[in-house]
C-alpha cells in the first residue's frame, strides 16, 4: 500500500517587478511530479541544486502551499485534513534537516531539544518523557550522559544523530531527510547512514531521502527519482538506475561522479545548463547531447519503459 | 640561504600553527612538512579538523592572529620564507605569485561590484596596467575559464552568476596575474557534480599548462582525477603520502585505508556501510601516541606511547605507522 502519493505536484514562485510588485512571471520551481511512497519503503530523490527537490519535501510537510496537484498521506489528502487529523499527520511525518548546526537551537541543552516534540505533542508525564528521551538516545549511538550538553559540545555527525532523535521522538512513519549526511565528513556519513538503515528496521519507517549525489543514495534506497528542473526524467529501481540508466540526464549524473582510480581518468566536459526560462520542449535539451529538434520543441511524456521503469525522454 | 632542490618551488617544513583559545591550545597543524614541485599538483587530503586549510591559509599568512599562531616550521617558496618576510614583499606574492581559491566563491566575491572590476582590481594591484587594458585582460580571463560571453558577463554583478559561473570568477581572479602557484581550498565541494566535474576540468587544463597546484579536498575521487602526489592528513598530522598510483593501489595506514572502505562508490547496494568509529580527537587535548590510535582497529602496545615517525616504504611513499616500521 502507498503510504504518501505525490500526485501532479506544482509549486510557482511569482517573479515580481517595480514598486507594486507586479507579478511578470513565475519559476516554476515544481512542475507536475508524481510519485508514491510505498509503506517501509525508501525512496531516493537525486537532483542537482535548483531542480525542485526541497520544494517537494517543503510542499509535503506543509511548510509551502502547492500551486497545483495534490498530496495523499494514507488515502487522505493533506490539504484537507481537520484539526485532529493535521496534527497526527505532522506527528506521522518528520523532517531531518542538511545542516544540523543551524537546525538545533544553541540555547536549549539536546536533552530539551529532543524532549521538546513530546511536549508539543502531548505527552504530559514529565517521567516518561524521560524515559522516551532515554531510549531514543541509546537508539541513535549517543550517550545518556550528554543530555546536558549543548549543541556546540558535540560533533557534526553527533549533531545529527541528535536531529534523528528529535525526529524519531513522536514515533514517526515517514522521515524526509534532506541532504541529511551532505554536510558530513566520508567517514561520518557512513555512520550516520548506518543508523538510518538500522532505525528503519527497528521503527518500521519509511523514508524520502533527498540527494544530489546518487552514490548516497546507492545504498540506503529502493527506489531513485531522478529530477531535473521541477520535472521528473526518471524513475526506477535503485539497482536499475545504476545498471541501466536510461535518461541522458541521470546518465550525466552518473558520469559526473569522479571515480576513485587514478588509472581511469577521464575528460568530462557537460554543455552548461541555461536559463530555465527560455527552456521550451524538454527542460533537458539544451545539455543533452541527443537532443534533437522535436525535443526542444515538445515536452516528453512520462512513459514506462519496463517493470516500474519510468522515463520522459522520446529516444528511449 | 636555506637549500632547496631545483625543481621545489614550495616547501612546507616542520609547521604548527597553533590556535589560542580561551579553552586552550588547538594544535590544528603540528609538525608538517611537505614539497610541491614545478608543474604538479598535490592533493593535502582529510576530513574537516584535520588541519589542512589551516595548512594552505598558513603558507599565505592569512591566518588571524590572534587566536592563530605559527609557532614553528618555516615555508619556503623559490627559497625565500614566506613566514619571515615583510609585510611589503609578501603582498607581492599574495595574489601575485601565489594565488587562493577558496570553498565557498558566493562568500569570497564582493556582492555590490561588477565581476570585471574586482578583477580589474587585482590585476592593477600587482601588475602596471591601465584600466582598459585590465579589463580587456578580465575578459580574456573569464573567457579561458569558459563563460560565455564574457564581454557581456565582465559588467554583471556576483548575483547574477550561478554557483559553477562564480567559481570560474575566482579561478579567473586567481590566474589575472599569472601565478605560479594556486591554493585551492575544496573549491568544488559547494558546486553541483556535474559542475563539479566542468570545474576539474579547468585545474587539469592548468595543469597541463605548467601551473603548480597545492589542492585540498576530502574527496578521494577528486584525488584520483588530478593528484600527482597525495599528503594525507588527520588530526593536524601527516599519516601517509605518496605519488597517486602508490596511495590508490596500496593504501597503508589505517587512517587512508579506512577511508577507501568508506567510499560510497565501491559498495555493494543495500549493505552496511563500513565505517571509522569515533570522530576526530579534540586537538586541545590530543591522544597521547599515535593520534589516530583511539579509532584504529589494528593498534599493539607502543602506539599510545609514542609518536611514529614517518617509515620509508618506497622513494616517495612514506607511512606514520607503527606497522610498517621502528616499534616493533
Amino acid at each position: 500500500m502507498s503510504l504518501l502519493e505525490v500526485i501532479n505536484l506544482r509549486v510557482y514562485y511569482p517573479i515580481t517587478s517595480g514598486l507594486l510588485s507586479k507579478r511578470i512571471g513565475e519559476v516554476k520551481a515544481v512542475d507536475g511530479v508524481c510519485f508514491k511512497i510505498m509503506d517501509g519503503e525508501s525512496l531516493g530523490l537525486v537532483g542537482e541544486s535548483g531542480c525542485g527537490k526541497t520544494t517537494i519535501a517543503k510542499a509535503i510537510v506543509k511548510l509551502e502551499k502547492p500551486t497545483g496537484g495534490r498530496v495523499i498521506y494514507r488515502g487522505r489528502d493533506i490539504n484537507s485534513l481537520s484539526k485532529n487529523e493535521e496534527r497526527e499527520y505532522r506527528k506521522e511525518v518528520q523532517m531531518i534537516f542538511q545542516d544540523p548546526h543551524a537546525s538545533l537551537d544553541p540555547r536549549m541543552t539536546v536533552g530539551d531539544a529532543v524532549e521538546e516534540p513530546l511536549i508539543i505533542h502531548g505527552v504530559r508525564d514529565p517521567e516518561e518523557r524521560r524515559r522516551r528521551v532515554e531510549e531514543l538516545f541509546d537508539a541513535v549511538g549517543l550517550e545518556r550522559e550528554h543530555m546536558r550538553r549543548y549543541p556546540h559540545e558535540f560533533s557534526g555527525g553527533q549533531k545529527q544523530r541528535i536531529g534523528i532523535a528529535r525526529a524519531l521522538a513522536v514515533k514517526p512513519r515517514l522521515i524526509i531527510a534532506d541532504e541529511p549526511v551532505s554536510a558530513l565528513d566520508i567517514s561520518v556519513q557512513a555512520q550516520v547512514l548506518n543508523l538510518f538503515m538500522k532505525l528503519q528496521k527497528s521503527f518500521n519507517l519509511s523514508y524520502l531521502f533527498i540527494a544530489h549525489n546518487l552514490s548516497v543514495i546507492r545504498n540506503t534506497c529502493d527506489r531513485v527519482v531522478v529530477m531535473y528542473l521541477g520535472k521528473v526524467m526518471e524513475m526506477t529501481d535503485t539497482e536499475e538506475i545504476f545498471r541501466n540508466p536510461l535518461h541522458p540526464y541521470t546518465r550525466m549524473l552518473l558520469e559526473a561522479i569522479p571515480i576513485p582510480d587514478p588509472q581511469r581518468r577521464k575528460k568530462r566536459t557537460f554543455p552548461p545548463a541555461i536559463p530555465r526560462r527560455v527552456i521550451k520542449g524538454c527542460r533537458f535539451w539544451a545539455q543533452c547531447s541527443e537532443a534533437s529538434d522535436r525535443c526542444r520543441t515538445e515536452e516528453p511524456e512520462m512513459i514506462e519503459v519496463g517493470a516500474g521503469h519510468y522515463v520522459a525522454c522520446f529516444k528511449v | 640561504m636555506p637549500l632547496t632542490l631545483p625543481n621545489e618551488l614550495l616547501s612546507v617544513r616542520g609547521l604548527k600553527a597553533y590556535f589560542y583559545t580561551e579553552s586552550g591550545i588547538v594544535r590544528a597543524v603540528d609538525g608538517v612538512s611537505f614539497t610541491l614541485d614545478r608543474g604538479e599538483c598535490l592533493c593535502l587530503v582529510g576530513e574537516s579538523g584535520s588541519g589542512k586549510s589551516t595548512v594552505a591559509l598558513s603558507i599565505l599568512r592569512l591566518l588571524d592572529s590572534p587566536p592563530a599562531r605559527i609557532v614553528d616550521g618555516e615555508i619556503l617558496f623559490n627559497g625565500k620564507n614566506l613566514l619571515t618576510l615583510p609585510e611589503k614583499e609578501l603582498l607581492q606574492i599574495r595574489g601575485g605569485r601565489i594565488a587562493m581559491i577558496f570553498q565557498d566563491p558566493q562568500s569570497s566575491l564582493n556582492p555590490v561590484l561588477k565581476i570585471g572590476d574586482q578583477i580589474i582590481e587585482q590585476i592593477i594591484q600587482h601588475k602596471k596596467m591601465k584600466k582598459s587594458e585590465a579589463k580587456k585582460r578580465a575578459i580574456e580571463l573569464l573567457n579561458d575559464v569558459g563563460i560565455p560571453e564574457a564581454e557581456r558577463r565582465v559588467n554583471e554583478y556576483p548575483h547574477q552568476f550561478s554557483g559553477g559561473m562564480r567559481q570560474r570568477a575566482m579561478i579567473a581572479m586567481a590566474l589575472s596575474c599569472g601565478p605560479e602557484i594556486i591554493i585551492a581550498d575544496e573549491p568544488t565541494s559547494a558546486l553541483d557534480v556535474t559542475v563539479q566535474a566542468q570545474i576539474l576540468e579547468i585545474f587539469k587544463e592548468l595543469k597541463d599548462k605548467g601551473l603548480s597546484i597545492l589542492f585540498i579536498t576530502h574527496d578521494l575521487g577528486i584525488v584520483a582525477e588530478i593528484a600527482d602526489k597525495v599528503v594525507v592528513m588527520y588530526a593536524g598530522k601527516i599519516m601517509e603520502r605518496g605519488v597517486v598510483n602508490e596511495i590508490f593501489d596500496k593504501p597503508l595506514h589505517p587512517y587512508t585505508r579506512g577511508l577507501f572502505e568508506c567510499l560510497p562508490t565501491t559498495m555493494k547496494a543495500k549493505k552496511e556501510f563500513p565505517y571509522i568509529p569515533g570522530t576526530i580527537p579534540s586537538m586541545i587535548d590530543p591522544p597521547k601516541g599515535c593520534v589516530f590510535h583511539p579509532r584504529c582497529r589494528y593498534k599493539f602496545e607502543p602506539c599510545d606511547k609514542d609518536i611514529p615517525k614517518e617509515y620509508p616504504v618506497s622513494d616517495t611513499h612514506t607511512v606514520a605507522c607503527y606497522l610498517y616500521g621502528g616499534g616493533k
